[in-house]
C-alpha cells in the first residue's frame, strides 16, 4: 500500500473512531416533533433535556381512560390530535403530569388539539393565557413574572409564567405556558412545564431550554 | 452489497491474471479473494496472507457509515431543532443506529483481523488450521448448493439493512416499510403508465410499420385448393418415386423413428427451368392433403433491415400452427436461390459449366452461320461451353451473379428456424416452467416438409443444404424420352388432333431438351397454327412447325439476291448431303436458308437416341460436316469460298484440338483436364493459347494436318454426292427451308412431307441443274453479269405442295 493511501485510510479510521466516540455519548436532549400531516395543523418541535423520561403515547391514553366518562375533559380529549408528556423525576409519573399536587421535579405536557366550531369564535390570546388557570379573572391570586406576546410566522400566542397556590396546605406551583392559535383559528399549540416554584428556581435553565425551543411551523397548504 | 462483493471479486481476479504465475499452486484463500497487485512482493512462502486490496478493506464500512448517515440525514430532516452531532448521537441511540454501529464494529474487528494475518504469519497459520476443518465441513456440499445459500444470505442481509433504512425514511417500522415500498410504488402507478404508455406509442409505430412490411409473399393453399397430383407430373418418375416416399415418412413418421432413423427433412429440386419443380411440389401437396405454403421467391427482398428475419419467423410460425392443425404442411421456397448465399458471388461461368444443358445450347444459336446444328450434343456443348467461357475472360466475375437477394440475416434466420424446430418454445414453456424447476415440455412434432426448387444450386448457401436442413436433393432433368411421349400425349389429349402414336414418338426423339414447359407451349403453338390455316385440328406438320418456330424463331422475311441465295444453297446444301451421308447418329431436323439475325441459314440434326458418350469416328464426321462448308464452297465455286465458312473452321479446330488435347485422338497420348478451350482467347505473341499453352508447334501440327486429312475426305464425299449437293440446293432455294424428311426425300429422290424428290433424279433435270450451277458461278465471277433463273423441277411434282411451303 503507498505512502498516500496509508494516510488516508489512518485519517478515514481517525473519522471513523471520532465518529464512534462522539456517537457512543448520549445526546444533550429529546427531540419532540410533530410534522404536519395535515393541512389543518402545522408542525411542532422542541427539546426537553435528555435525561428526563418521554411517556410513550399509549401509556398517557391508558391514563386518561378514566376522562373520557363523561363531560368536558372527553370533548376535550377527542379534539386532542397529539400529546406527549416528560418526567424530571427519576421515578417518572404521569400523576407527577396530570396530578394536583405540583411535582417537585419539573414535567413537560405538550399537544396540540382542534378547536370545536362554536369555540373558535372566542379563540383569542386573552383566552390563550387562561386555558390550563384563569390567569386573567384570578387577579392577586397569581402572581404572573413573564406574560409576553409571540409570534411564529403565521402563528401567534402568549407566553405566560405565573405561581399560584393551588389549595392551603400545598406548596406554591410555577406553571411556565406557552400557546398558540393557529392562523385559521382552528387549533391549539400548547407546551407546559410545572414544578413547584422551588424546583421552577431550581430548573430554570433547563425549563427555559425547553421553552425557548418551542417551535411551530404553520405552512398552511391552499 | 453482493455486488460489491462480486465487483471487488472480478476486479481481484482480473488482476491477479495479470501477475505472473508463481512457483507452485498458491493455498487456499478463505475470506475475500485478495489481489496480488497490491500486495507485498516478498512473500513466496506465502505464509502470511496476502494484503486487500484498498477498496475491498473499507467498502462495508464505507456502506455502513453511509447507511448511519442516511439515517443521520432523516433525523435532521425531520426537526429543525437538532444539530448534525445531536442528530448522530440520536441516531446512535436508535436500535437501527446501534445494530448499524455494532456491524461496523464487527467489520472493524474482521479488517483488523486481516491486518493481523496480513503481517502475522503464525496469526494467519492458526486460522488456516482452523478453516481447513470448517471447509472439509462445507465441502461436503456442492458448490451450487453453498453458492445458493450464500445467495440467500446475502439477499436476506441486504434486504434487512434496507428496510431499515427504508423504516427511516417512512417512519415505520422495518418489516412495514418494505410492505409500504409496493404501496409507494402504486402511489406513482399513474404516473409510471403515463411514461410506459409514451414509450409504447413510439415503439408501437415501428412495431406496426415492421408488422405490415412483414406481411405478404407467403401464400397458403388448403387442401381444398390444390388439385395437382402426381399423375401430373410427366417424365420425371424416379424424382416422383424418391418424393413419395418422404411423403410416406411424413405421414407416418414412426415407420422410420422407431427403427433408429429419422425423418428426412427438406428436399431441393434442382433442374432447368420448366422441368416440373414448382408442379411436384404442388403435387406433393395435392397427394397428402395437407396445406401448401408457397413462398414468393420476391418475399426476402426487403427496404429495411430485418423485415426478411420478421418475415421468415412469421413465416414458421405459421408453418407450425398449420403443422399442429393439418398434421403436417408442405413450404415451397421457389427459385431458392434468391434466398442468397453468405459466400461470395458465384462466377457465371462455373454457374453455365453446373448447370447447363439449356444454356450452353442457347449459345448455340449465337454462332456464326450454321450455328452448330449439324454436331451432336456433346461437341455442341463443349462448343459452347468454350465459348461461354471465352465471353468470361472478358466480364469481371464479382459481382455479377451472386444472387444474395435475401441477405440482411434473412438466410440466417431461415436456417436457425429450420434447426430451431426441435427447441421448446413459448414463455411459458421456457420460462415459467424453468422457474418453478420444471423441464420444459418439448416441442410437438411439427410436421414440416420444406421444398425448394431453384434452377442455380450452386447459388445456394451450403448450410442450408446441410443433412438435417435439406436432405434430400434430387436434379430434375430434362424428361426422359418415355416421359416427353407421355408430355405429349397428355398435352396433345386437351385437343383435337390427329397425330399418330409413331409420329408421337418421333417428336419425343427430335425434341431431347424440352420439358413439360416447352412441350405444352409447342401443342398451343401448333394449335394456332392449325387454327389460322382454318382447321380445328392439329397435324403433325403443325407440330413440326411449331417446334421449329420455337427452336429456330421466325425467319426475318429477308430476300437475298439470287447470287447469295445459290451460294448459301450450295453452303447449307454441302452442310446436310454430308451428315446425310455420314452421321449416324443423328437425322436432320430443319434445312434452311431463311435469314434469322445472324444467321444466314443452317442444318439442325437431332439425335436418334440419347447418348452418353461420343466416338472418336464420330468426331471426326461431326469435323467433316463442319468442313463440308468449306470444301463445298470451293469445289463448286472453282477454289473460291465466303467468309461465312469462318465459324465452321474455328469450331472445326476446336473440335479437333480439344480431342487431342483432352481426349488423346491426336498423335499423343497426352490429355489435359478441362477439355474446354476457355483460354484460347488469349494471345501470347500473337500466338492462340490453348489450355495455357501456345498453339503452335506440335500440337498445332498435329491438328492441321488432321483438319487436312478430314478435309480431303470432305472433299472426296461432295464429289461423289455432286448431284444431291445441287438437287437439295435446289430444294433449298425454292422451298427456303426443307424438314430432315424433305432433304432425304430430294437426295433418295422418294416422297416427303412437302416435297417429291422423284424429280431429282431426272437425267434432264440434272444437267439443267448443272447448266444452272454454271451460269451462277459465271455470274458471280463477272458482277455485271445477270444470275440465271432458277429452274423449275418438272412434274409430277404437284403445285400445291410447292405454294403450301
Amino acid at each position: 500500500m503507498s505512502r498516500a493511501r496509508h494516510r488516508v485510510a489512518a485519517l478515514a479510521s481517525a473519522a471513523l473512531v471520532a465518529a464512534c466516540a462522539s456517537g457512543c455519548a448520549a445526546p444533550d436532549y429529546r427531540y419532540a416533533a410533530e410534522r404536519s400531516t395535515t393541512s389543518q395543523t402545522g408542525s411542532v418541535y422542541f427539546k426537553v433535556p435528555y435525561a428526563w423520561s418521554q411517556f410513550p403515547t399509549a401509556v398517557i391514553a391508558k391514563a386518561q381512560q378514566p376522562w373520557t366518562a363523561a363531560g368536558d375533559p372527553q370533548l376535550l380529549l377527542q379534539a386532542t390530535l397529539w400529546q406527549q408528556a416528560y418526567d424530571a423525576a427519576p421515578d417518572p409519573s404521569l400523576v407527577h403530569v396530570f396530578g394536583r399536587t405540583a411535582p417537585d421535579r419539573p414535567v413537560v405536557y405538550a399537544s396540540l388539539r382542534g378547536l370545536y366550531t362554536e369555540e373558535q369564535p372566542g379563540a383569542t390570546t386573552v383566552g390563550l393565557r387562561d386555558l390550563l388557570v384563569p390567569v386573567s379573572t384570578l387577579g392577586k391570586a397569581v402572581h404572573v413574572t413573564t406574560d409576553d406576546v409571540l409570534r411564529q410566522g403565521t402563528v401567534s400566542g402568549v407566553h405566560v409564567v405565573f405561581s399560584y397556590t393551588p389549595s392551603a396546605g400545598q406548596p406554591e406551583e410555577t406553571i411556565d405556558q406557552t400557546a398558540y392559535l393557529s392562523d385559521g383559528t382552528d387549533a391549539v399549540y400548547l407546551l407546559v412545564v410545572r414544578c413547584t416554584t422551588t424546583c421552577y428556581a431550581e430548573h430554570r435553565a433547563e425549563i427555559e431550554s425547553v421553552t425557548s425551543s418551542y417551535t411551530i411551523q404553520e405552512d398552511r397548504h391552499g | 452489497m453482493a455486488d460489491d462483493a462480486a465487483s471487488g471479486e472480478a476486479a481481484s481476479t482480473e488482476a491477479a491474471s495479470s501477475e505472473p504465475v508463481p512457483t507452485g499452486l498458491p493455498e487456499p484463500q478463505v475470506g475475500p479473494v485478495v489481489s496480488p497487485t497490491h500486495g507485498r512482493r516478498d512473500n513466496p512462502d506465502e505464509l502470511t496472507r496476502k494484503p486487500l486490496v484498498f477498496w475491498d478493506r473499507v467498502k462495508i464500512l464505507v456502506f455502513l457509515v453511509v447507511a448511519f448517515n442516511v439515517l443521520i440525514w432523516a433525523e435532521l430532516s425531520s426537526n429543525p431543532l437538532i444539530s448534525y452531532a445531536e442528530a448522530e448521537r440520536t441516531v446512535a441511540q436508535t436500535g437501527l443506529g446501534q445494530i448499524l454501529l455494532a456491524l461496523v464494529m464487527v467489520e472493524s474487528l474482521r479488517q483488523i483481523h486481516f491486518l493481523l494475518a496480513e503481517h502475522v504469519a503464525s496469526y494467519h497459520q492458526a486460522w488456516l488450521r482452523l478453516f481447513s476443518r470448517t471447509e472439509a465441513m462445507t465441502g461436503r456440499y456442492s458448490a451450487w448448493t453453498r453458492f445458493r445459500v450464500a445467495r440467500v444470505l446475502k439477499w436476506v442481509v441486504g434486504l434487512t439493512i434496507v428496510s431499515m433504512v427504508l423504516a427511516a425514511i417512512f417512519d415505520t417500522s422495518p418489516i412495514l416499510a418494505l410492505f409500504q415500498v409496493p404501496a409507494w410504488f402504486i402511489g406513482q402507478l399513474p404516473m409510471i403508465l403515463q411514461l410506459v404508455l409514451y414509450l409504447f406509442i413510439a415503439v408501437a409505430q415501428f412495431g406496426l410499420i415492421f408488422w405490415f412490411l412483414s406481411r405478404g409473399g407467403v401464400d397458403v393453399y388448403f387442401p381444398d385448393d390444390v388439385k395437382t397430383r402426381f399423375d401430373d407430373v410427366w417424365g420425371q418418375d424416379k424424382v416422383v418415386e424418391r418424393v413419395r416416399e418422404n411423403i410416406v415418412f411424413m405421414e407416418n413418421p414412426e415407420e422410420i423413428e422407431a427403427k433408429g432413423g429419422y425423418v428426412p427433412g427438406g428436399i431441393l429440386l434442382w433442374g432447368p427451368p420448366g422441368t416440373g419443380k414448382t408442379l411436384l411440389a404442388e403435387a406433393v401437396a395435392g397427394e397428402t392433403g395437407k396445406p401448401y405454403v408457397f413462398v414468393d421467391p420476391g418475399a426476402f427482398i426487403n427496404m429495411f433491415m430485418g423485415v426478411g428475419v420478421l418475415k421468415v419467423k412469421g413465416l414458421f410460425r405459421k408453418l407450425r400452427k398449420l403443422s399442429l392443425r393439418y398434421g403436417g404442411v408442405i413450404v415451397f421456397f421457389d427459385e431458392a436461390d434468391t434466398l442468397g448465399s453468405r459466400g461470395g458471388a458465384v462466377s457465371q461461368a462455373r454457374r453455365a459449366e453446373l448447370m447447363g444443358e439449356r444454356t450452353q445450347w442457347d449459345a448455340l444459336h449465337g454462332a456464326t452461320c450454321n450455328g452448330r446444328h449439324y454436331v451432336s450434343a456433346p461437341t455442341q456443348h463443349y462448343l459452347a461451353a468454350s465459348e461461354l467461357a471465352d465471353r468470361q475472360l472478358f466480364v469481371p466475375t464479382g459481382g455479377n451473379g451472386g444472387g444474395g437477394m435475401g441477405g440482411m440475416g434473412t438466410l440466417q434466420a431461415l436456417l436457425t428456424e429450420l434447426s430451431g424446430l426441435k427447441k421448446p418454445r413459448g414463455f411459458v414453456n421456457r420460462v415459467v416452467r424453468r422457474t418453478l424447476g420444471m423441464r420444459p415440455k418439448p416441442p410437438p412434432k411439427y410436421r414440416i416438409l420444406v421444398m425448394m426448387a431453384t434452377n442455380m444450386p450452386d447459388a445456394l448457401d451450403p448450410a442450408l443444404l446441410r443433412p438435417g436442413r435439406i436432405d434430400r436433393i434430387y436434379r430434375m432433368g430434362y424428361p426422359s424420352k418415355d416421359g416427353r411421349v407421355v408430355t405429349y400425349k397428355n398435352y396433345l389429349d386437351k385437343v383435337k388432333h390427329e397425330v399418330t402414336d409413331e409420329q408421337i414418338d418421333t417428336l419425343a426423339t427430335i425434341s431431347p431438351y424440352s420439358t413439360g414447359a416447352t412441350i405444352k407451349d409447342s401443342v398451343n403453338e401448333a394449335l394456332v397454327i392449325a387454327i389460322r390455316d382454318g382447321r380445328d385440328t392439329v397435324r403433325y406438320p403443325d407440330l413440326i412447325k411449331a417446334k421449329s418456330l420455337k427452336e429456330h424463331g421466325i425467319p426475318d422475311g429477308f430476300n437475298y439476291v439470287d447470287r447469295e441465295r445459290h451460294s448459301l444453297a450450295i453452303h447449307e446444301a454441302c452442310h446436310a448431303v454430308v451428315m446425310y451421308r455420314l452421321q449416324h447418329q443423328s437425322v436432320i431436323d430443319t434445312a434452311t436458308i431463311e435469314r434469322r439475325g445472324d444467321i444466314g441459314g443452317f442444318v439442325s440434326p437431332i439425335p436418334i437416341e440419347e447418348r452418353f458418350v461420343e466416338w472418336r469416328s464420330e468426331i471426326d464426321v461431326d469435323v467433316m460436316t463442319f468442313l463440308a462448308s468449306l470444301a463445298g464452297e470451293r469445289l463448286f465455286y472453282d477454289g473460291d469460298h465466303t467468309q461465312g465458312v469462318g465459324g465452321d473452321m474455328a469450331a472445326a479446330t476446336g473440335i479437333v484440338t480439344r480431342a487431342f488435347l483432352s481426349h488423346a485422338m491426336g498423335p499423343t497420348l497426352r490429355a489435359f483436364n478441362g477439355g474446354m478451350l476457355a483460354r484460347s482467347g488469349l494471345m501470347s505473341g500473337g500466338v492462340p493459347l490453348v489450355e495455357g499453352v501456345p498453339f503452335e508447334g506440335e500440337t498445332a501440327n498435329a491438328v492441321e494436318a488432321k483438319l487436312r486429312e478430314l478435309y480431303d475426305r470432305t472433299v472426296a464425299v461432295l464429289e461423289a454426292n455432286r448431284r444431291e449437293v445441287l438437287a437439295v440446293t435446289h430444294a433449298l432455294e425454292t422451298h427456303k427451308t426443307l424438314s430432315g424428311e424433305d432433304v432425304a426425300a430430294v437426295i433418295e429422290g422418294t416422297q416427303g412431307p412437302l416435297v417429291d424428290g422423284s424429280g431429282y433424279l431426272e437425267r434432264d433435270f440434272i444437267s439443267s441443274l448443272e447448266d444452272y450451277h454454271r451460269q451462277a458461278v459465271q455470274a458471280h465471277k463477272v458482277v455485271h453479269e445477270r444470275p440465271p433463273s432458277l429452274p423449275s423441277l418438272p412434274e409430277p411434282v404437284a403445285a400445291s405442295r410447292i405454294t403450301s411451303t
